[in-house]
């Protein structure tokens, strides 16, 4: 069986930048329509979860799947750095 | 290497140095805020903002708190959502809140959102939890303005516990309207059966005189001129005296068994009023053969009924009937027919027929319409009929063409489905 991608989110609350990542992600993952393990935490809420991922920003998307992490901090607007962080140059 | 170059690195690492040494203080809590630059100039980042006592309030408010956009996708929520949707917090960011609604919920759901978008709405409706519990909620939400993130501002209230008090309530009330109907029910009886009482204790000590006076006066006769008359004239007296006592005596036994009907019944059981018809025949035979009476009947129901009661009821309205008769000879026919979820018994005659303005009286005790000597009785025949077919929660009346004959009927209750199964089970076991 092929191994789910982890896509983790580190936000900080509602804020404009938070929010916003979170819809491009949301928006990207349905158009790929992809099972994934997705988990959107708020380090306000949990932030000793951030800990784990060595988080110093928020918003920041952490990727990883068979071994590789991938790393995406900051603004989650641009769609090419986004599907970079994903591994989805390619495609 | 060129000395521009050595430079150039010897800077980059000193700003390396500074970076992670900012990282550090920040990594250990030792920094107040980060300055970020931009197009247009520094900004100032605090780490424990302003905002920091409202985002406290949201986190620890009673009710479920979240940020939505304009698509129901959830932006944010608080710990108290989390709790009452049974799901970990980072699986709740990101998700559309309608993934929680019950399809049947959905259209009140689009409706709300579509509402709160425009100008704010309030809905409620169940959510279905992670653990399968459905949670009645309040939905209250708001726009913060056109382009403001996010889209939605959303309060959800759990209404689990006043929705289970108000069941408590409405199950208390609905307890307490019983209990009163019960009560004023039970008043009405006892103001009915106290009237009744009244009636009857008057009726009776009038009644009861009048053959203690004819016992007394020819006492009083036999007491004062005994040895001085004639055997002939005393026997008289006395077969009179003997006729007042045993009267009193017809009567006061009536009493009893009017009495008995309250105190000795036993619980309605089903009863075939068939063969308790037929029980009621063989005991007044004699009468029946002595006026050349026909009886006769049309198939009888099982019905709730004290089988003794049931009898003597019948007994009393075959006996009436035989009793008061016209010239032909008696002709009785008896018959039950379903009406409106109870049977309807009529007892049909041909005697003599009562007057319509007595319908009711001679349902009460001692009422006589004739004169004793014409028809004789203890006057409580059809007073113990109605006592029965009361304690079984059914009505008794006449209908009558005077010289035509007469027709009473009562009402008795079916046999239910429960007291049938009871009764089979008894039976079995």
């Amino acid at each position: 069986m092929r191994e789910r991608r982890l896509i983790r989110l580190y936000i900080s609350g509602a804020t404009p930048r938070s929010a916003a990542a979170v819809e491009a992600l949301k928006a990207l993952l349905d158009e790929l329509n992809e099972e994934c393990e997705l988990e959107i935490i708020d380090v306000y809420q949990q932030a000793g979860r951030a800990g784990q991922d060595d988080v110093l920003i928020t918003p920041t998307l952490i990727e990883k799947s068979h071994g590789t992490v991938r790393r995406l901090v900051g603004d989650l607007g641009d769609r090419r750095r986004l599907r970079a962080a994903l591994g989805l140059t390619g495609r | 290497m060129s000395e521009g170059l050595h430079r150039e690195l010897m800077r980059l690492r000193a700003r390396l140095a500074a970076a992670e040494q900012a990282l550090q203080a920040i990594r250990e809590g030792k920094a107040d805020a980060v300055v970020a630059g931009g197009p247009g100039g520094c900004r100032v980042f605090t780490l424990e903002g302003a905002d920091h006592p409202y985002r406290v309030f949201l986190e620890q408010m009673q009710e479920g708190a979240a940020a939505l956009d304009r698509h129901g996708a959830i932006l944010y929520a608080n710990q108290r959502l989390a709790a009452m949707l049974a799901t970990p917090l980072e699986k709740v960011i990101g998700r559309d809140l309608d993934s929680w609604v019950p399809a049947e919920a959905r259209p009140i759901f689009r409706e709300w959102l579509e509402g709160a978008l425009r100008e704010g709405a309030r809905a409620e409706l169940d959510l279905v939890a992670a653990d399968g519990r459905r949670v009645p909620v309040c939905l209250s939400g708001r726009s913060p303005g056109a382009g403001v993130a996010p889209a939605l501002c959303v309060v959800i209230t759990d209404l689990s516990e006043p929705r289970r008090r108000e069941q408590q309530l409405r199950r208390q009330t609905e307890l307490l309207a019983r209990a009163r109907a019960e009560l004023e029910r039970q008043a009405a009886e006892l103001s009915r059966s106290n009237a009744e009482l009244e009636q009857f204790a008057s009726v009776l000590a009038h009644d009861l005189r009048e053959p203690l006076r004819a016992v007394l006066n020819y006492a009083r006769l036999l007491a004062s001129r005994g040895l001085r008359q004639s055997e002939d004239r005393s026997q008289r007296y006395l077969a009179r005296v003997l006729g007042g006592a045993e009267r009193l005596d017809r009567m006061i036994e009536g009493l009893l068994e009017f009495s008995r009907v309250g105190t000795r019944g036993r619980p309605p059981q089903p009863t075939d009023a068939q063969a308790v018809f037929e029980q009621a025949c063989s005991d007044l035979r004699e009468l029946i053969e002595s006026a050349g009476a026909t009886v006769t009947h049309e198939p009888l129901p099982t019905v709730m009924a004290d089988e003794t009661q049931l009898l003597r009821l019948i007994e009393n309205l075959l006996a009436n009937a035989i009793k008061f008769r016209g010239a032909e000879p008696p002709r009785v026919h008896v018959r039950a027919e379903w009406r409106q979820g109870e049977w309807v018994f009529a007892v049909r005659d041909n005697g003599i027929g009562i007057d319509a303005r007595d319908y009711d009286r001679i349902f009460a005790p001692f009422q006589r319409l004739h004169r004793n000597a014409d028809y004789p009785g203890d006057g409580l025949g059809l007073a113990v009929a109605r006592r029965i077919v009361e304690r079984h929660g059914g009505r008794i009346w006449v209908e009558s063409q005077p010289g035509k004959g007469s027709t009473f009927f009562f009402t008795m209750p079916a046999v239910t489905d429960r007291a049938h199964e009871q009764a089979c089970g008894a039976r079995a076991g």
